[in-house]
């Protein structure tokens, strides 16, 4: 076994053996999980607990809000919920009803029968404004006599609140489900998911143009983000987890025995790469269990389902990530080298991790021109290239002299950032009781 | 006497190092023979600590030249050592067994290997009970301890401690040199270096005094230390020591109960022995050469004005 590999062994299990470490990987996660399914089946409890003593007011609504409206039109438009003719039983929303969305369950559910409780009528607006004034209301709305000709309609809130605020869709689906209320179901269905939602934009370039050729923006940005997170924390993480562990052998002055039977670069290579890999897992975990609950909760990862990462993409994401943690990490193992404590060498950190996260301040730039000339510049240029050729390469396909042009400088990096490393390595060992200011480092670089 | 370079473990030639305008090791030159108890004096900042990293390949030296055991310095070679540096360390939180077989497996054991001798050792230290203890819940004795199973762990051929001594209770020092005289029975080569030179005056065949970076003394320990004795010798007891023949002159001795008698050229404190011997006009209790110590020396050839010894 080589030396490299011994310290890669050792880094690895004393990593394993740490409190904090095995918290953050995996008691975080676990103990994430364990209170999403706890509040969950809280929430599971309380709602059978709410049917089950008050099963008529449950509605298909289940906004906090409650808004009250004055019809003022001569054709009195709009009715009070609980004028039409519809039963508590036909709000209830089942497994059955969701599983089993029909024309007439969804005219049923949506109908205004069904706001009641949350949209309440009133004969004047002085009585609606007593109402607003006594807190009964969030917001009161005020349908004018000629709503068939202009549309309009006033709105009243108690200064400016939140709720007030996210009213106007509630009001907006009232009005609209009483203006069908007459409809058949079927064109029900159709008249009222469209003019609710009357356009789904996806947006789409040219051929030829700089950019994707048909990219979804909410995938694209779900892929930049996502990846430029994974690579830019594991990075951060490890790099950090290297420069600490070269600080603990310095402090706890094991550093020249090592240095006695290992070659400095052995010993920065089993270091960099097993922190590579425990920050990968740490990182893994994380945001796994994060894409786990999400994926429960239904939430925002119901569009990123269909999406779809080529293997040669996947394999370059790969050596991207490899190169980049190979060059931080050996930077911040050189800046633990010539630091003689943890809190020491934080202040050089920022002088290294700044420049590397750069591009995730181009977010959006990265998605709507990812072969554009910034991206191009920041994915060439070494310590920003990792992050930025992740990112590009997650929404375009990038060209071959790009790419080639990118790993070469990396590479070239890499190769420089490890020799500066084991110097620095060396070096260090003279250095124990002070850091080094910044214009001696060409000096000691000498040896 | 010029040894050949297969009785050489270290060879020293012309080595210069150093950092910026200050030149810590200055065109250095030495041998270390295989088996011998080899010693590097000097105050601090003489430049041995520097030595010792140049010799192990942590520092590279700017000019010359360091082999070991006849070449220059590979893995291979750096298994075949055991250094205890100055600066003692060892992981604070990873219990010993773990540090051991570390190290151990560092020096090319295997980790069965590396962790039976640990464990063989720690009890022969009186450490089996800690063999699964954290490195810092254990006395500052105790990882002295440790640290000297973790350099004689793999059976070193050559072992290097930078100051041996220091920080170590009497006890634990005599435990050190009984170890040290062990192994270099068994044909272990020991190098010391230290500024506590009457520490190691007893143990070392040889030695090397530098400063400022320079060699001023090298050498065998007895031959250096003949050569810098004085024509005296040193008593103690009642009688006219001046009447003594062959003396010529009696000074007082430091601590006040012994003399310095000075001897005429021609004698030898072999006729002054004979002279006591037959005399029932004096008693004595202790009769010895007027030997400097190695500190005594050192301050003789390294004071502000010392000239480099030529070899």
């Amino acid at each position: 076994m080589t030396h490299w590999t011994n310290v890669f062994l050792f880094e690895l299990r004393q990593k394993f053996r740490s409190k904090s470490y095995l918290f953050v990987t995996f008691g975080l996660p676990i103990l994430a999980i364990v209170l999403f399914f706890a509040y969950q089946a809280y929430q599971d409890f309380s709602s059978e607990e709410e049917d089950t003593a008050n099963p008529i007011t449950e509605t298909a609504d289940s906004s906090d809000n409650v808004i009250g409206y004055v019809d003022q039109t001569p054709q009195a438009l709009f009715p009070a919920p609980e004028s039409y003719d519809a039963a508590p039983e036909d709000c209830q929303v089942t497994a059955a009803s969701v599983g089993d969305l029909t024309p007439d369950v969804i005219k049923r559910i949506t109908a205004p029968y069904c706001m009641r409780g949350i949209v309440r009528a009133y004969d004047s607006r002085e009585a609606g404004e007593q109402a607003l004034r006594d807190g009964d209301l969030d917001a009161l709305y005020v349908i004018g006599p000629d709503y068939l000709e202009t549309g309009e309609v006033a709105a009243y809130s108690e200064g400016f609140s939140l709720e007030s605020a996210s009213t106007e869709t509630l009001m907006n689906d009232y009005l609209l489900a009483s203006l069908l209320s007459n409809v058949e179901p079927e064109a029900y269905e159709r008249l009222y998911l469209r003019l609710r939602d009357p356009a789904v934009i996806v947006e789409n370039k040219l051929a030829g143009s700089n950019g994707a050729e048909t990219a979804n923006e909410d995938q694209g940005f779900a892929l930049v983000y996502g990846f430029g997170l994974l690579l830019m924390m594991t990075v951060l993480w490890g790099g950090g987890y290297v420069m600490q562990s070269v600080v603990q052998e310095k402090e706890s002055r094991a550093i020249e025995i090592l240095l006695s039977s290992v070659r400095p670069n052995a010993l920065l290579t089993g270091k960099v790469l097993a922190m590579g890999l425990l920050a990968l897992v740490q990182m893994g975990m994380l945001l796994g269990t994060f894409v786990f609950l999400g994926s429960r909760a239904g939430s925002i990862f119901e569009s990123l389902g269909d999406i779809e990462v080529e293997t040669g993409t996947l394999i370059l994401f790969g050596v991207y990530f490899v190169l980049d943690f190979l060059m931080i990490g050996s930077l911040l193992a050189g800046v633990g080298a010539v630091s003689t404590s943890v809190r020491d060498g934080q202040n050089f950190v920022s002088v290294i991790t700044l420049p590397t996260v750069v591009p995730f301040f181009f977010l959006t730039m990265f998605v709507e021109e990812p072969n554009g000339t910034l991206a191009r510049v920041l994915s060439l240029f070494p310590i920003t290239s990792p992050l930025s050729m992740v990112m590009r390469l997650s929404v375009t396909d990038v060209p071959a002299l790009d790419l080639a042009i990118s790993l070469g400088l990396l590479v070239l990096t890499v190769i420089g950032a490890l020799w500066l490393a084991g110097r620095l390595f060396r070096i260090n060992t003279l250095l124990a009781g002070n850091t080094p200011k910044l214009r001696d480092l060409p000096k000691l670089l000498r040896g | 006497m010029n040894p050949s370079a297969s009785d050489q473990a270290i060879a020293v030639r012309n080595v210069t190092k150093r950092y910026g305008d200050f030149t810590a090791v200055n065109d250095l030159t030495f041998d270390v023979q295989r088996g011998e108890i080899f010693s590097m004096l000097g105050p601090n900042g003489a430049g041995k600590t520097t030595t010792i990293r140049m010799i192990l390949d942590i520092l590279k030296p700017d000019t010359g030249q360091i082999t070991l055991f006849g070449s220059p310095i590979s893995d291979r070679t750096k298994e075949r050592i055991g250094y205890m540096p100055e600066e003692r360390g060892l992981y604070r939180n990873v219990p010993v067994i773990d540090v051991l077989g570390y190290l151990g497996q560092l020096k090319g054991m295997s980790a069965h290997d590396a962790q039976t001798r640990a464990r063989a050792l720690l009890e022969q230290l009186g450490l089996e009970e800690n063999i699964k203890s954290k490195v810092s819940e254990l006395s500052k004795g105790m990882q002295q301890k440790v640290q000297v199973i973790a350099t004689v762990l793999h059976r070193p051929d050559l072992v290097i401690i930078d100051e041996p001594f220091s920080g170590l209770d009497p006890v634990n020092t005599q435990a050190i040199k009984d170890m040290l005289y062990e192994m270099n029975r068994e044909g272990v080569t020991i190098v010391m270096s230290t500024h506590q030179m009457h520490q190691i005056e007893e143990m070392a065949h040889r030695l090397l005094m530098v400063s400022r970076g320079k060699r001023v003394l090298y050498g065998n320990v007895q031959e250096v230390r003949d050569r810098f004795a004085e024509h005296a010798i040193i008593v103690e007891g009642e009688g006219d020591w001046s009447a003594l023949p062959g003396v010529a002159s009696v000074d007082p001795g430091d601590n006040g109960r012994e003399v310095v008698l000075h001897l005429r050229e021609g004698f030898q404190p072999d006729d002054v022995m004979q002279a006591l011997a037959v005399s029932s006009e004096y008693h004595i209790r202790r009769f010895e050469l007027a030997v400097p110590s190695l500190t005594e020396i050192f301050i003789q050839v390294a004071g502000n004005n010392h000239v480099p010894e030529q070899l």
